[in-house]
């Protein structure tokens, strides 16, 4: 039902979508704005995901678990697409062949558009994720 | 290779007077004369706003053997203040922790350029974070971020250096920002005051400026501007720090 005739899914503005963020990014209030910063690589040896925009994955195609798995101490920024639409920016889906729900904000994103993107992001911690589960009783 | 090993260095007081932490040190003298070296140095009032760059250092490999390395500092009642780094090899990415009385600095040299930076206690903080962000590998943000180079931290400390120029200056608090690594290898740093912040990106690459954003949230207001040394910051952090 959310699919292009491509097969690739289509991104509503319901849709939330989950940025994995490092331990350095993460504030006593919320999360920096340098989470949410792409910008072309300098050297092109060196050029990565990150070039081609900012890598996210599709919230119902995923869990925070699967997101947080092999990343202990990172964060998840939890942000709606609307609010990325909303400033112009847009999401397609990506999928890899290891992460099917991944997907990739596309266009400028200025220094104001990530700190309004970093402010309208809900963190949700690593500890939050993957609670200790107590016995029964305690 | 362990990157960040600290040397605590013994100091020896040079002076019978007891003035020493309360007088504003108005000069600086850093001894390399086993290194061979000139070292440009900048003066500033106190010993918390020292800064001594622009070291070039002979090299021999990945490594420098200091011997004897003095450091005297001179506070403007003429009492030579001296430190002696004992005989030790720095390897690449070592930076050597100098511990004065009462009053701790830092030596960090950072062997991309290679400087030295002196730096006061109160970047400390800050310093425990840049290393943590020199150390970061290929990826470390899962999307392929490229690591931050020294040259990018260096930049970054002159930078907090004027920031702390400025605050000394008008009486302020020290004010620390916060620090964080951008994917593409340049630093950000971040002030807030009441209902204004100031985003610093420092970036990478040498071509390109460094660039800010001030926000004033009580007026919804977003301005962005780019400046091409670290000393251009100092408008943009008055705005910040008055009323």
């Amino acid at each position: 039902m959310k699919k292009h005739s491509s097969g690739l899914e289509k991104i509503s503005d319901e849709d939330g979508l989950y940025r994995t963020i490092h331990p350095l990014w993460i504030k006593d209030k919320g999360i920096t704005s340098a989470a949410f910063k792409q910008r072309p690589p300098l050297d092109s040896r060196l050029v990565g995901r990150h070039s081609l925009g900012l890598s996210v994955d599709i919230a119902r195609l995923t869990t925070p678990e699967k997101v947080l798995l092999s990343h202990p101490g990172y964060g998840i920024g939890i942000i709606t697409a609307s609010f990325v639409l909303n400033l112009k920016l847009v999401i397609f889906h990506a999928p890899e062949p290891s992460n099917y729900a991944h997907a990739i904000v596309f266009g400028k994103i200025t220094g104001s558009m990530a700190k309004l993107i970093a402010r309208s992001a809900k963190l949700l911690r690593y500890e939050e994720v993957f609670s200790p589960i107590l016995p029964q009783g305690q | 290779m362990e990157l960040h090993k600290f040397v605590e260095v013994e100091s020896e007081k040079r002076t019978s007077t007891s003035q020493w932490s309360q007088d504003p040190i108005k000069d600086v003298v850093i001894h390399l004369s086993v290194l061979q070296t000139n070292v440009a140095l900048r003066q500033f009032s106190s010993l918390e706003n020292i800064v001594v760059s622009g070291f070039s250092g002979r090299a021999s490999g990945h490594a420098y053997k200091i011997e004897n390395f003095g450091l005297r500092l001179m506070n403007n009642a003429n009492e030579v203040y001296t430190m002696t780094v004992p005989n030790t090899i720095l390897t690449r990415g070592d930076a050597i922790l100098a511990h004065a009385s009462g009053q701790n600095s830092w030596i960090v040299p950072i062997w991309e350029n290679p400087n030295f930076v002196l730096l006061s206690t109160y970047l400390s903080p800050i310093w425990v974070k840049l290393k943590e962000i020199m150390k970061l590998p290929a990826n470390w943000d899962s999307y392929g971020a490229v690591p931050i180079t020294t040259r990018t931290i260096a930049k970054t400390i002159e930078i907090l250096v004027e920031s702390f120029k400025i605050q000394h200056r008008l009486g302020y608090e020290r004010i620390i920002p916060f620090v964080a690594p951008c994917a593409d290898g340049s630093i950000q740093a971040e002030w807030e005051i009441g209902t204004k912040q100031l985003e610093v990106v420092i970036p990478a690459s040498e071509n390109e400026k460094i660039s800010l954003l001030r926000v004033s949230e009580d007026r919804e207001e977003f301005k962005e501007s780019t400046i091409s040394s670290p000393e251009e910051i100092s408008d943009y952090l008055l705005w910040l720090l008055r009323e």
